[in-house]
């Protein structure tokens, strides 16, 4: 097909180094990454809520103090909102270990009794499990790669509040080496007519020497800043399929130096940021190695941001990487359009005749 | 056994898109004979509590028993079918007006 062709060609080039093309069962991993075939592609849901935890007792429609699970009790925080049956709640104090204080009845629910072991969903705005998907790199000092792989974000993260996501990750360093440590981020809500606008962020540490040497390894270059800059926000727009490029040249001894690109189906790759000095960690159980590629979709923020409680659903698909790549140049292409998602509602629930 | 409702007015449910839906349709399917009567648009309903209620009229329904599925429409999609209600009852109403002469 048409629209998977770029994919399908950078398989069959002599530097192909390895691929996730997300659009396999064995891929997946629901309830946040499944397979749709309309799309063709790895589907990402966020639900408003999930199941998070379990009440530890029976509460009246009238109580103040709800009775909670005592490892949970990190759930909690003030301002924490969360959901039992049909009533929305929000943490107001955690009194002691075993319980809380909430607001009953918020977001224009209504109050009501709730059995003891009701499940309890706290709202997000993150994908569950988090990350969602991790692809296995292992790269090594002296050689090149280039990242590349399409994301699709649905209108339904339109108006949806203001956040951000990490959405994506290459991770590096790190008792498992598999740390976050280089972040293709959306910021969402800061631009009108747009989804969000997409720029990266480095975990290394701002002010590295000259001489690599002399830095403690988890720090950016000269020139370069942190948490990343010099680089471009991008706009990204909704029910279009948007390409990230991503090239490193993983110096031994030395920073590693990192270009990337975005594009559309309307749009020819522009660079985000060009030759910024990053360290891939040099310490960690895989030292000097980017471990994986995180589909992460995981945001910081746990409020309540879109009252309607609708999913946020965006597509992934096609992640490949090539390793010593003679030149860039002619990889920078523009996805092709392709099947538009169908929205439908979800189906009622717990129908009573009477 | 919980009791059957007779001759029922109304259904009610939780619909977790109503913000964005446009109306509901109800099927009533015989549960001994799988006769299907339906779709049948019944409108948005109303809100009430948290769960939307519909009101329903079940006298030009055959006697019998029955369960009622829904689905969620919304510009020119709709959901999948719900899961079935609870059974309920279309019977004879009670004879009114007896005299005896």
């Amino acid at each position: 097909m048409a629209e998977h062709a770029y994919f399908e060609a950078l398989l069959t080039r002599p530097d192909f180094w390895l691929e996730r093309s997300f659009r396999e069962a064995a891929h997946m991993n629901p309830p946040g990454l499944v397979y749709d075939p309309a799309m063709d592609a790895g589907r990402v849901t966020i639900y408003a809520f999930y199941d998070s935890d379990a009440l530890d007792g029976a509460v009246d429609a009238v109580t103040t103090d709800f009775p909670i699970n005592t490892t949970n009790i990190g759930l909690y925080n003030v301002g924490r909102v969360f959901k039992v049956d049909h009533e929305i709640v929000t943490t107001v104090q955690r009194l002691n270990e075993t319980h809380i204080r909430v607001t009953r009845a918020t977001f224009g629910t209504v109050a009501e009794p709730h059995a003891a072991g009701a499940i309890v969903r706290h709202a997000t705005n993150s994908v569950k499990p988090v990350p969602v998907a991790r692809v296995r790199l292992g790269t090594e000092d002296g050689h090149t790669y280039f990242f590349t792989w399409d994301a699709y974000w649905t209108a339904s993260y339109m108006n949806a509040g203001r956040f951000n996501h990490k959405a994506f990750q290459f991770s590096s360093g790190s008792q498992d080496g598999d740390a976050i440590w280089f972040e293709p981020q959306v910021f969402y809500g800061q631009q009108p007519g747009a989804v969000g606008v997409h720029q990266y962020r480095t975990y290394n540490t701002a002010g590295g020497p000259a001489d690599w040497a002399l830095s403690d390894g988890n720090q950016v270059g000269p020139g370069t800043q942190s948490p990343l800059g010099p680089q471009t926000q991008i706009p990204i727009v909704a029910g279009k399929w948007t390409r990230f490029f991503l090239h490193i040249e993983q110096r031994q001894n030395n920073y590693d130096v990192v270009s990337a690109w975005m594009a559309d189906e309307d749009r020819n790759p522009v660079p985000v940021f060009s030759r910024l000095l990053i360290s891939v960690r040099p310490t960690g159980a895989t030292p000097n190695s980017i471990h994986s590629f995180w589909v992460e979709f995981n945001s910081s923020e746990n409020a309540l941001l879109r009252l309607d409680q609708r999913e946020l659903v965006a597509y992934v698909r096609n992640f490949v990487a090539l390793r010593d790549v003679a030149d860039v140049s002619s990889l920078l292409v523009r996805p092709a359009p392709g099947a538009v998602p169908t929205w439908r509602p979800r189906p009622p629930t717990n129908l009573r005749v009477a | 056994m919980a009791d059957v409702p007779k001759n029922p007015n109304r259904v009610e449910f939780d619909s977790p898109d109503h913000a964005l839906v446009t109306g509901y349709a109800l099927t009533m399917v015989n549960i001994a004979t799988g006769e299907v009567i339906g779709p049948t648009e019944v409108g948005k309903g109303e809100l009430v509590n948290g769960k939307v209620v519909v009101v329903i009229n079940v006298q030009p329904i055959k006697f019998g028993r029955f369960h009622t599925i829904a689905v969620a429409r919304a510009e020119g999609v709709e959901s999948v079918p719900s899961a079935p209600s609870n059974e309920w009852q279309r019977a004879p109403g009670a004879p009114g007006g007896v005299t005896v002469g």
